[in-house]
């Protein structure tokens, strides 16, 4: 018993593995996508990329993309982080400020997309 | 998990620690042959799995243990652990993972710049279509599709295809090929 308490509980981290593997099935997902539609009609000039960003559905998949990326992004650094930084005190300040930064990236995300 | 299926492919001899519940290679770490994969290393050197203290020894060789529990030598030297190539994929998955977040406010830049007008969007398309920018992109590219290579491979290990010892080898390889393949085709169409 005593050995089980010092592990920790059982679900501890399923939230986590669970949202890294379904934002990377959306990202997969998307960028198959994103690489399809550009092979078939490339955005050539500045007025087709803005066209093909602007289109309601594109857009929304695209805020999708960035909002995994962002999330992806925190659980894997995190587990890094939780794996190779060891002193405390440098693991809490590097965690902080990539949460921090990808705070700010997303809300410069959500910047680009309202434009 | 994916680490763990990823570094000591089923039928491999572990030993279980009894202590950490931590699987141990068997082999003996003697300085030549240190053989050791990177799964218990991680292991005992995270919190979580309550290691109370680790010290070094000798050059590349540390103890750790908890309370009265037997004190065990431990590789850490990296040039003396041979690591299967799935072990070298899984920390090139991390390491390009890294690097793609550290992309991610140039990609930003980019992407924010690249919509504004269409002076600024012809002044990326030149940059990219120069030799350094190709090579700029190829890099990136290569990054980006390494790491969804193995991205895939883990998310088929997590439901246990490829996970036999000689799959999980051989689509190890599998992804760097591809991603190789990748880089090739995009150095085509560039």
């Amino acid at each position: 018993m005593r050995r089980v308490r010092s592990a920790g509980s059982a679900h501890a981290g399923v939230a986590e593995w669970l949202l890294q593997r379904v934002t990377s099935l959306y990202m997969g997902g998307f960028v198959i996508y994103a690489i399809v539609h550009l092979s078939l009609s490339p955005a050539r000039d500045h007025a087709a990329w803005k066209a093909w960003f602007a289109t309601g559905h594109v857009r929304i998949a695209w805020a999708l993309f960035l909002a995994s990326i962002l999330i992806h992004a925190w659980v894997g650094m995190r587990s890094i982080y939780l794996d190779y930084l060891h002193p405390l005190w440098l693991r809490f300040s590097v965690t902080l400020l990539t949460a921090l930064g990808l705070l700010a990236l997303a809300l410069w995300a959500a910047r680009i997309l309202l434009a | 998990m994916a680490h763990a299926l990823n570094v000591h492919a089923p039928g491999e001899r572990l030993a279980r620690d009894g202590i950490h519940g931590v699987p141990v290679g068997t082999k003996r770490m003697d300085a030549a042959g240190g053989r050791f994969t990177l799964w218990p290393l991680r292991n005992f050197l995270s919190r979580r799995q309550g290691v109370e203290f680790a010290y070094i020894i000798k050059e590349g060789c540390i103890l750790t243990g908890m309370g009265k529990n037997k004190k065990r030598p431990v590789y850490l030297n990296l040039f003396k652990i041979r690591l299967p190539v799935g072990g070298i994929l899984s920390i090139l998955h991390r390491a390009t993972g890294a690097f793609l977040v550290l992309l991610l406010p140039i990609a930003l830049y980019i992407l924010q710049h690249s919509l504004q007008d269409p002076a600024t969007y012809a002044k990326i398309a030149a940059q990219a279509a120069t030799p350094v920018g190709r090579l700029v992109v190829l890099v990136i590219v290569w990054v980006f599709a390494q790491h969804f290579f193995s991205g895939v491979r883990h998310l088929l290990l997590d439901v246990g295809i490829g996970d036999s010892k000689p799959a999980a080898r051989r689509n190890a390889w599998l992804a760097f090929a591809a991603s190789l393949a990748v880089v090739a085709l995009t150095g085509v169409c560039l």
